[in-house]
Formats: structure tokens, C-alpha cells, sequence
């Protein structure tokens, strides 16, 4: 276990395809806890979300195994599309996520990385601050909670979200742009104050 | 668009990003975990 530790995705995909069970055990180690957060966040229901955790991993297994997957390097962005789907396929029916009208405010909130990727760890966060925000994260609706979650918790590109939802990068951004909105507009009506302490 | 206001919403998105990652969203159950191993080797035996 210790060598297959050191192995890339693909190496791995390769020796549990020819009859390695280590080696598939090694893969749902590494992805896992990653997966299944992604799920979790996004079903709000630890039982949905271990029916999906599972689902996603038996459809996995079924394809490795048929000799059907296709080594691309981003066997961590397949297994969150399959996910992705899964989820679809439970909540098929499409929620407004303009819960905010496109032209109620113009924020400019993805186009500055110097500030978007500030680094946070080392202020000092109110911890109710931290609940707060959680809560208007979670009201959000479901497309947008998806594509934060995929930013913020699992610094994907917008181009890798586009990919894993199916959607347009545009898109993508906008269901960002939404959320953003609507978490402001969220904070403003229960009255929360969205700044780092400081 | 004033500088506070375009502040304000930067650190929004910094605080956003810092509330997600400070939720704690679990684990799979080990029986989930326990199948998945043993679907994938009995899987290796049939192919």
C-alpha cells in the first residue's frame, strides 16, 4: 500500500483494471473524504448523500472494470461528474436560481484574484460569522450551493465546473454571480454583517 | 460603484470562501465503504 500510495490516478486505474484491489482501495481513500463533502454539501442528507457516494463508486467500478474509462488525468473531476449527475437524476426538477434578478445589482465580484484569493487563514474570523455565512450558503439554491462548494472548497477552475455541471463557463460564472448576490441580499435582510473581524 | 462598496464585496467573497471551507460535511459510513471494497474485488473476479 505504501508504493501505490505514491501513484498517480491513472497508474492506479491502470492496476486495478488488470485485478489490483489494493489499488482501487488506494483510490477511495484519496477521493473519499472529497467526494463524499462535495455530495453531502450539495444533498443537505448524510443517507442521500452516502446513496450517491455509493452509486458514483459502483458506476466507477462497472467502468473501470468494462475497460471503458479514459486515462485523462482528472479521474477526480470524472468521479465528481458522475456524482454531479446522480444528483440530477434525484432533484430533477429545475429550481429559479435567479432568486435575485441579474440587473437588481451590478457587483463585480469574480474579476479581481488578487483579492479573491487573499489569503484568509490567518485573520481572525468570528466563528458565529463563519455559521452565519454557512447558513445563507446552504439556503441558496441547489445549482449555486453546487458551483460555490466546487470554488471555493474545491478551488476548481469555472472551466472544470462548466465541465463537471455541463454547462457553459458563462454559465457557470453566472450561477457564481447569483449565489454571491443572493448571499449579500441574504445578509442584508437577516441583518448579518459580511466583513472579517478584525 | 463606489471603492467602499467594491471592498466590501471582495471580502464578502474572502469570508464566503472561508465559511465553506470551515464546515464540517463528514464522512461515508464505513458499511458504505465496506461494500465499495468488496463490490470492487468481486467485480475484479468476474471481469
Amino acid at each position: 500500500m505504501q508504493n501505490l500510495i505514491q501513484l498517480t490516478d491513472d497508474q492506479l486505474v491502470a492496476l486495478y483494471s488488470n485485478g489490483n484491489t489494493k489499488a482501487f482501495d488506494t483510490l477511495l481513500s484519496r477521493y473519499q473524504d472529497k467526494l463524499y463533502s462535495y455530495i453531502k454539501f450539495v444533498v443537505r442528507n448524510r443517507d442521500l448523500a452516502d446513496d450517491i457516494f455509493q452509486d458514483t463508486f459502483v458506476k466507477a467500478i462497472v467502468t473501470l472494470q468494462k475497460g471503458s474509462y479514459t486515462s485523462t488525468g482528472k479521474f477526480g473531476a470524472w468521479l465528481t461528474r458522475i456524482a454531479h449527475n446522480l444528483i440530477i437524476d434525484y432533484f430533477r426538477q429545475d429550481k429559479n436560481e435567479n432568486t435575485v434578478s441579474n440587473d437588481a445589482q451590478e457587483y463585480d465580484l469574480l474579476n479581481d484574484a488578487s483579492l479573491a484569493e487573499a489569503n484568509v487563514e490567518d485573520t481572525m474570523i468570528n466563528e458565529q460569522t463563519l455559521r452565519d455565512v454557512r447558513r445563507l450558503v446552504d439556503a441558496l439554491p441547489d445549482n449555486q450551493r453546487e458551483v460555490v462548494f466546487m470554488r471555493y472548497y474545491q478551488d476548481l477552475s469555472f472551466k472544470e465546473i462548466a465541465d463537471i455541471t455541463g454547462v457553459s463557463i458563462n454559465t457557470a460564472l453566472g450561477r457564481m454571480r447569483y449565489a454571491l448576490i443572493n448571499i449579500r441580499k441574504m445578509s442584508v435582510d437577516n441583518g448579518i454583517a459580511l466583513s472579517l473581524a478584525v | 460603484m463606489d471603492q467602499t462598496s467594491t471592498t466590501s464585496s471582495y471580502l464578502s467573497e474572502n469570508l464566503i470562501r472561508a465559511a465553506v471551507r470551515s464546515g464540517s460535511y463528514g464522512q461515508p459510513a464505513q458499511k458504505t465503504l465496506d461494500f465499495l471494497r468488496n463490490f470492487a474485488a468481486e467485480m475484479c473476479n468476474v471481469a
